[in-house]
């Protein structure tokens, strides 16, 4: 075999779901230290076994759900799972977290990960329990929301609330709504790229694993306690420990980076009751930490006033907020719990979303969409109940909501005239997550450059950025510097996302998290070693995505997206004056051909990727 | 008290919460036997997200642990919950300290050092040499397997509780003697106690403690009860 | 003499002891001639708790740990620091933040 693995299992489970077939699949060590796990380990795998050219639906397509070398240790939030594939918006790369305890028990199952292949006939449900896994018959879930799945599974197999942990998708994925998204632990979502469509279009309802009695084997558990430790203290210091990422809603309003009414205004005075210290001194709250996290970021909430007075549930994130809040200009907080919450039981990805209804309700107010357009429903600006039918009948393709489920960019193009350039979406078919990018140009290029269908590298989180080689500030409104700082971080956060471990806590020192991996596999991992895991994740699905048609001409934000803001704190900036400048300096930062978009053979080298090389060559020779 | 290493999510929430810092964090939260006292507190809080703290009634002598330290159980043998009788800071009801005795309580273990049964038997043999007499109801004096040596029985010597308080009664004469004896017990111990005097006033409102405290150079801080009298006291007036 | 506006927005209202909801406002008296950096200084100079994260040890260099915006509009070049204030001026301070 090989040398004893710590950390790292070594272990993948594979399931043909056509032939109804599970085995395991060993790793080498080698093949470990140079993936990881999660994110670029899935960029491998999908690389190697999918067609480019192929559509996300295809049985063939791979669905990999992967931990990494710090999965299930005892740094904080590490119970994170990395979702990877051939996603169902950009027809490209998928790569997608959920936080929560999926991949902390997966990996005392004794797997590192787990492929998917193939179709099922009839719904099933993945079980593994104490390195045993099982397809069970998921046919009576059909049609249940995904909270109300993670119920049922725990209640039939007979597990308490925290000895197992169920990710699902709700009648979303069922129907294959383009945006539709994985929820599981009571509200944490793998949201983008319609990765839940991937598994509704292999009839794959739920994944269930049990905590049951298996640890994970560190190589030095003192070392990598202290590390562990240290990691904490350098999180404590940003503020989403205390209050996770509801507070942050007045500083973007402020900043002008909160998207409000579909980017037709920067101004929305009413932040000041969505935002985290009010929200969570007047509703009820109770911590609800994920695997090994003190943080005091996720919670459960109640909402105490307005009338969704008694609404139950997960309190939403800053995305959420944003998303159901300002951008749909709704002014209600309790109503943003409730469609937080309704939204994500329906399973569909709430940024998406609220791109969506945003353009529905300009379309509305300008008389382009009337009334029976839309089944019945009025839907003006910020009108809580009806953006909930409009969204079930997305979820449940109904009426309208059939053409919705396709993204907003399908939408739009379908309805043509002005409205095309009322949409807020970029060339590649997905959106930005939930922030007017008007106001955070770092962003606007990654979202819009990236190949996963959401950012790639979010510099927002560095608190230090000389570890790249940049400067301690930079311009935020500078062409050239911004491009820079998305050029030189890229790899950061798919290192984070290959371990698998929570943003919230590992992103800031990230010099540690590569002592933590040291201490957990034995292997003397430094940053640059952690940066080029990231590119090579990166630049895997590069290569992979020029073949699958998402090529540099693509690489543009649509007319409402790349607008010059009319008032507020950003009245006036204009990143499209400066947009090609930007592309052609991140190009040359991550050592990419402009024109062809592909990776140079020397950045190939540089990464371990060789043998992509001649896959390159013959996209270039035209095929 | 004890932690289910099945269900615990690592998330250390409880931890600040143990009087004794028993838990510490290994691949889950782990509460340390012998440390631990049962007062029941990480429990009582409700913190725990996931309910996976659980406490198992133990036997004898353990159980005596729960006894002392939570205040919301009570001793079989008295009736009495926590550490000490109550009457012993009031005077009406049973009239125990009559003029020229001097009441006094020998609190271990608080605050937040817990205390095993080891050092408070040091003390209560101390005492037992000088003379004085243990409060029957009290529950250390049921620990003593003899109240003229005041020695406590060796079976709960090691066991640790969140506090406990031995009390006497003795004449006045023998304050100075008994106050020099504490001050060298206090050498001996591995936990802190405070000491409680109690002394039932002269007519004119003076205290007779008071006096051989100064002498002895002891600092000491009188604290009173407003008693509002709604109760016929069984002890008669005068003495 | 001349009067300018600070508002204090968001989280960074801790460092200036401030705990209610609702920003702070705070009228300031500045000689003219002061540019949005001697402002700063000054502001650090008053609240040090805001100045020792505003500032980097001796250099004395600026942190990215607050947004400055001058009537309505973010300050995000260096060189615009330098920008002499008017009487009348608002300034605003925002935790330099980008949140997920």
């Amino acid at each position: 075999m090989g040398a004893k693995l710590y950390g790292t299992t070594g272990k993948i489970l594979r399931v043909d779901l056509s032939k109804e077939r599970i085995w395991e699949e060993a790793l080498d060590e080698a093949t470990l230290r140079k993936y990881f796990g999660g994110t670029c380990l899935g960029a491998k795998y999908i690389y190697d076994e999918v067609d480019p050219k192929s559509q996300w639906s295809d049985p063939e397509n791979r669905f990999f759900v992967g931990s990494g070398p710090l999965g299930g240790t005892r740094v904080a939030g590490s119970g994170s799972v990395s979702f990877v594939t051939k996603g169902a918006l950009t027809n490209g790369f998928a790569s997608t977290q959920a936080n929560g305890f999926f991949g902390a028990f997966l990996k005392f199952s004794g797997f590192d990960a787990i492929i998917f292949q193939g179709a099922a006939t009839n719904w099933k449900y993945l079980y593994i329990h104490d390195g045993i896994a099982e397809l069970r018959d998921a046919r009576h879930l059909k049609g249940q929301d995904t909270w109300e799945t993670e119920e049922s599974i725990k209640k039939e197999l007979e597990y308490s609330e925290r000895s197992m942990s169920v990710l699902s998708i709700g009648p979303a994925g069922e129907n294959l709504v383009k945006f539709a998204c994985i929820v599981g632990d009571k509200g944490h979502v793998a949201a983008h790229n319609g990765i839940g469509a991937v598994m509704g279009s292999k009839k794959l309802k739920a994944l269930a694993v049990a905590r049951g009695k298996g640890k994970v084997e560190v190589k030095d558990a003192e070392q990598l306690a202290i590390v562990a430790k240290q990691i904490l203290e350098s999180a404590k210091k940003m503020v989403v420990f205390d209050w996770g990422t509801s507070r942050v809603i007045s500083a973007a309003e402020g900043a002008g980076w909160l998207p409000i009414k579909n980017y037709n205004t920067n101004v929305f005075p009413e932040h000041s009751l969505f935002v985290g210290d009010r929200v969570r001194s007047v509703f009820e709250v109770k911590p609800a930490p994920c695997w090994a996290c003190p943080s005091h970021h996720c919670h459960l909430m109640k909402v105490t006033e307005g009338p969704y007075t008694g609404y139950s549930g997960e309190e939403p994130e800053y995305e959420q907020w944003a998303a159901w809040g300002p951008q749909i200009y709704q002014k209600d907080p309790g109503a943003a719990v409730m469609l937080a919450n309704e939204v994500d039981r329906l399973g569909v990805d709430c940024n998406e979303s609220s791109w969506v209804v945003g353009w529905v309700m300009e379309c509305y107010e300008k008389g382009i969409l009337t009334k029976d357009d839309l089944d019945g429903l009025e839907m003006t600006w910020g009108n809580a109940e009806a953006t909930l039918a409009l969204m079930k009948n997305i979820a449940f393709r109904r009426g309208y909501g059939n053409i919705l489920a396709e993204g907003v960019k399908h939408a739009a193009e379908q309805l043509g005239g002005e409205a095309v350039n009322w949409a807020i979406y970029t060339g590649k078919r997905n959106t930005p997550r939930g922030h007017d990018h008007r106001g955070r140009w770092v962003e606007f290029l990654d979202t819009i450059v990236a190949d996963i269908g959401t950012y790639e590298t979010n510099p927002g989180f560095i608190p230090d950025f000389t570890i790249y080689g940049l400067p301690k500030t930079y311009d935020i409104f500078s062409h050239e510097e911004v491009s820079t700082v998305v050029g030189k971080t890229k790899g950061s956060l798919p290192f984070l996302d290959s371990l698998v471990t929570c943003m919230f806590i590992t992103r800031f020192e990230l010099p540690l998290l590569c002592q933590a991996v040291k201490a957990a596999t034995g292997w003397d991992v430094d940053l640059q070693e952690g940066f080029n895991v990231g590119r090579r994740a990166l630049n895997i699905m590069r290569v992979f995505n020029i073949q699958a048609g998402l090529t540099p001409d693509k690489e543009r934000p649509s007319a409402r997206y790349g607008s010059i803001p009319v008032d507020g704190p950003i009245k006036g900036k204009d990143i499209m004056s400066g947009w090609e400048n930007m592309l052609d300096n991140y190009y040359k930062l991550m050592g990419w051909d402009r024109k062809t978009g592909l990776p140079l053979p020397e950045t190939l080298s540089q990464l371990g990727l060789e043998h992509l090389i001649k896959d390159v060559d013959r996209v270039k020779g035209g095929n | 008290m004890r932690i289910d290493e099945e269900q615990c999510i690592a998330c250390e929430l409880c931890v600040p919460y143990c009087p004794m810092g028993a838990i510490r964090m290994d691949n889950v939260a782990v509460i340390d036997q012998d440390e631990c006292v049962d007062c029941g507190v990480c429990l009582r809080t409700g913190v725990c997200p996931v309910d996976c703290i659980i406490f198992e009634p133990a036997p004898w002598p353990r159980s005596l642990r729960a006894v002392f330290s939570d205040p919301t159980t009570e001793h079989k043998e008295t009736g009495i919950a926590g550490r000490g009788t109550e009457e012993m800071k009031t005077n009406e009801v049973t009239g125990r300290f009559k003029r020229g005795w001097v009441g006094m309580g020998l609190e271990f273990g608080r605050p937040g050092t817990g205390t095993r049964f080891r050092d408070v038997d040091k003390a209560s043999q101390a005492l037992a040499k000088l003379g004085v007499q243990f409060e029957p109801k009290n529950p250390v004096t049921f620990l003593m397997e003899d109240v003229k040596t005041g020695k406590i029985k060796e079976e709960v010597l090691d066991e640790k509780v969140l506090s406990a308080i031995i009390e006497c009664i003795f004449p006045i004469e023998k304050l100075e003697d008994i106050l020099t004896a504490v001050k060298e017990v206090s050498k001996e111990v591995d936990t802190v106690f405070s000491v409680e005097c109690i002394n039932r006033a002269e007519p004119d409102g003076s205290f007779p403690l008071e006096k051989v405290l100064a002498d002895l150079g002891i600092p000491h801080y009188i604290n009173g009860k407003q008693n509002v009298g709604l109760g016929r006291p069984l002890a008669g007036g005068g003495n | 003499m001349m009067k300018v506006t600070v508002e204090v927005m968001s989280w960074l209202k801790e460092d200036f002891n401030h705990k209610s909801q609702g920003s702070l406002v705070l009228e300031e008296v500045v000689t003219p001639g002061t540019s949005i950096i001697d402002l700063i200084h000054l502001m650090a100079d008053k609240y040090p708790k805001f100045g020792k994260k505003v500032f980097n040890g001796q250099k004395q260099e600026l942190t990215d740990y607050c947004l400055v915006i001058l009537n309505g509009s973010i300050v995000s070049a260096s060189a615009e620091l330098n920008t002499e204030l008017k009487e009348g001026d608002t300034i605003k301070f925002l935790p330099f933040f980008f949140g997920g």
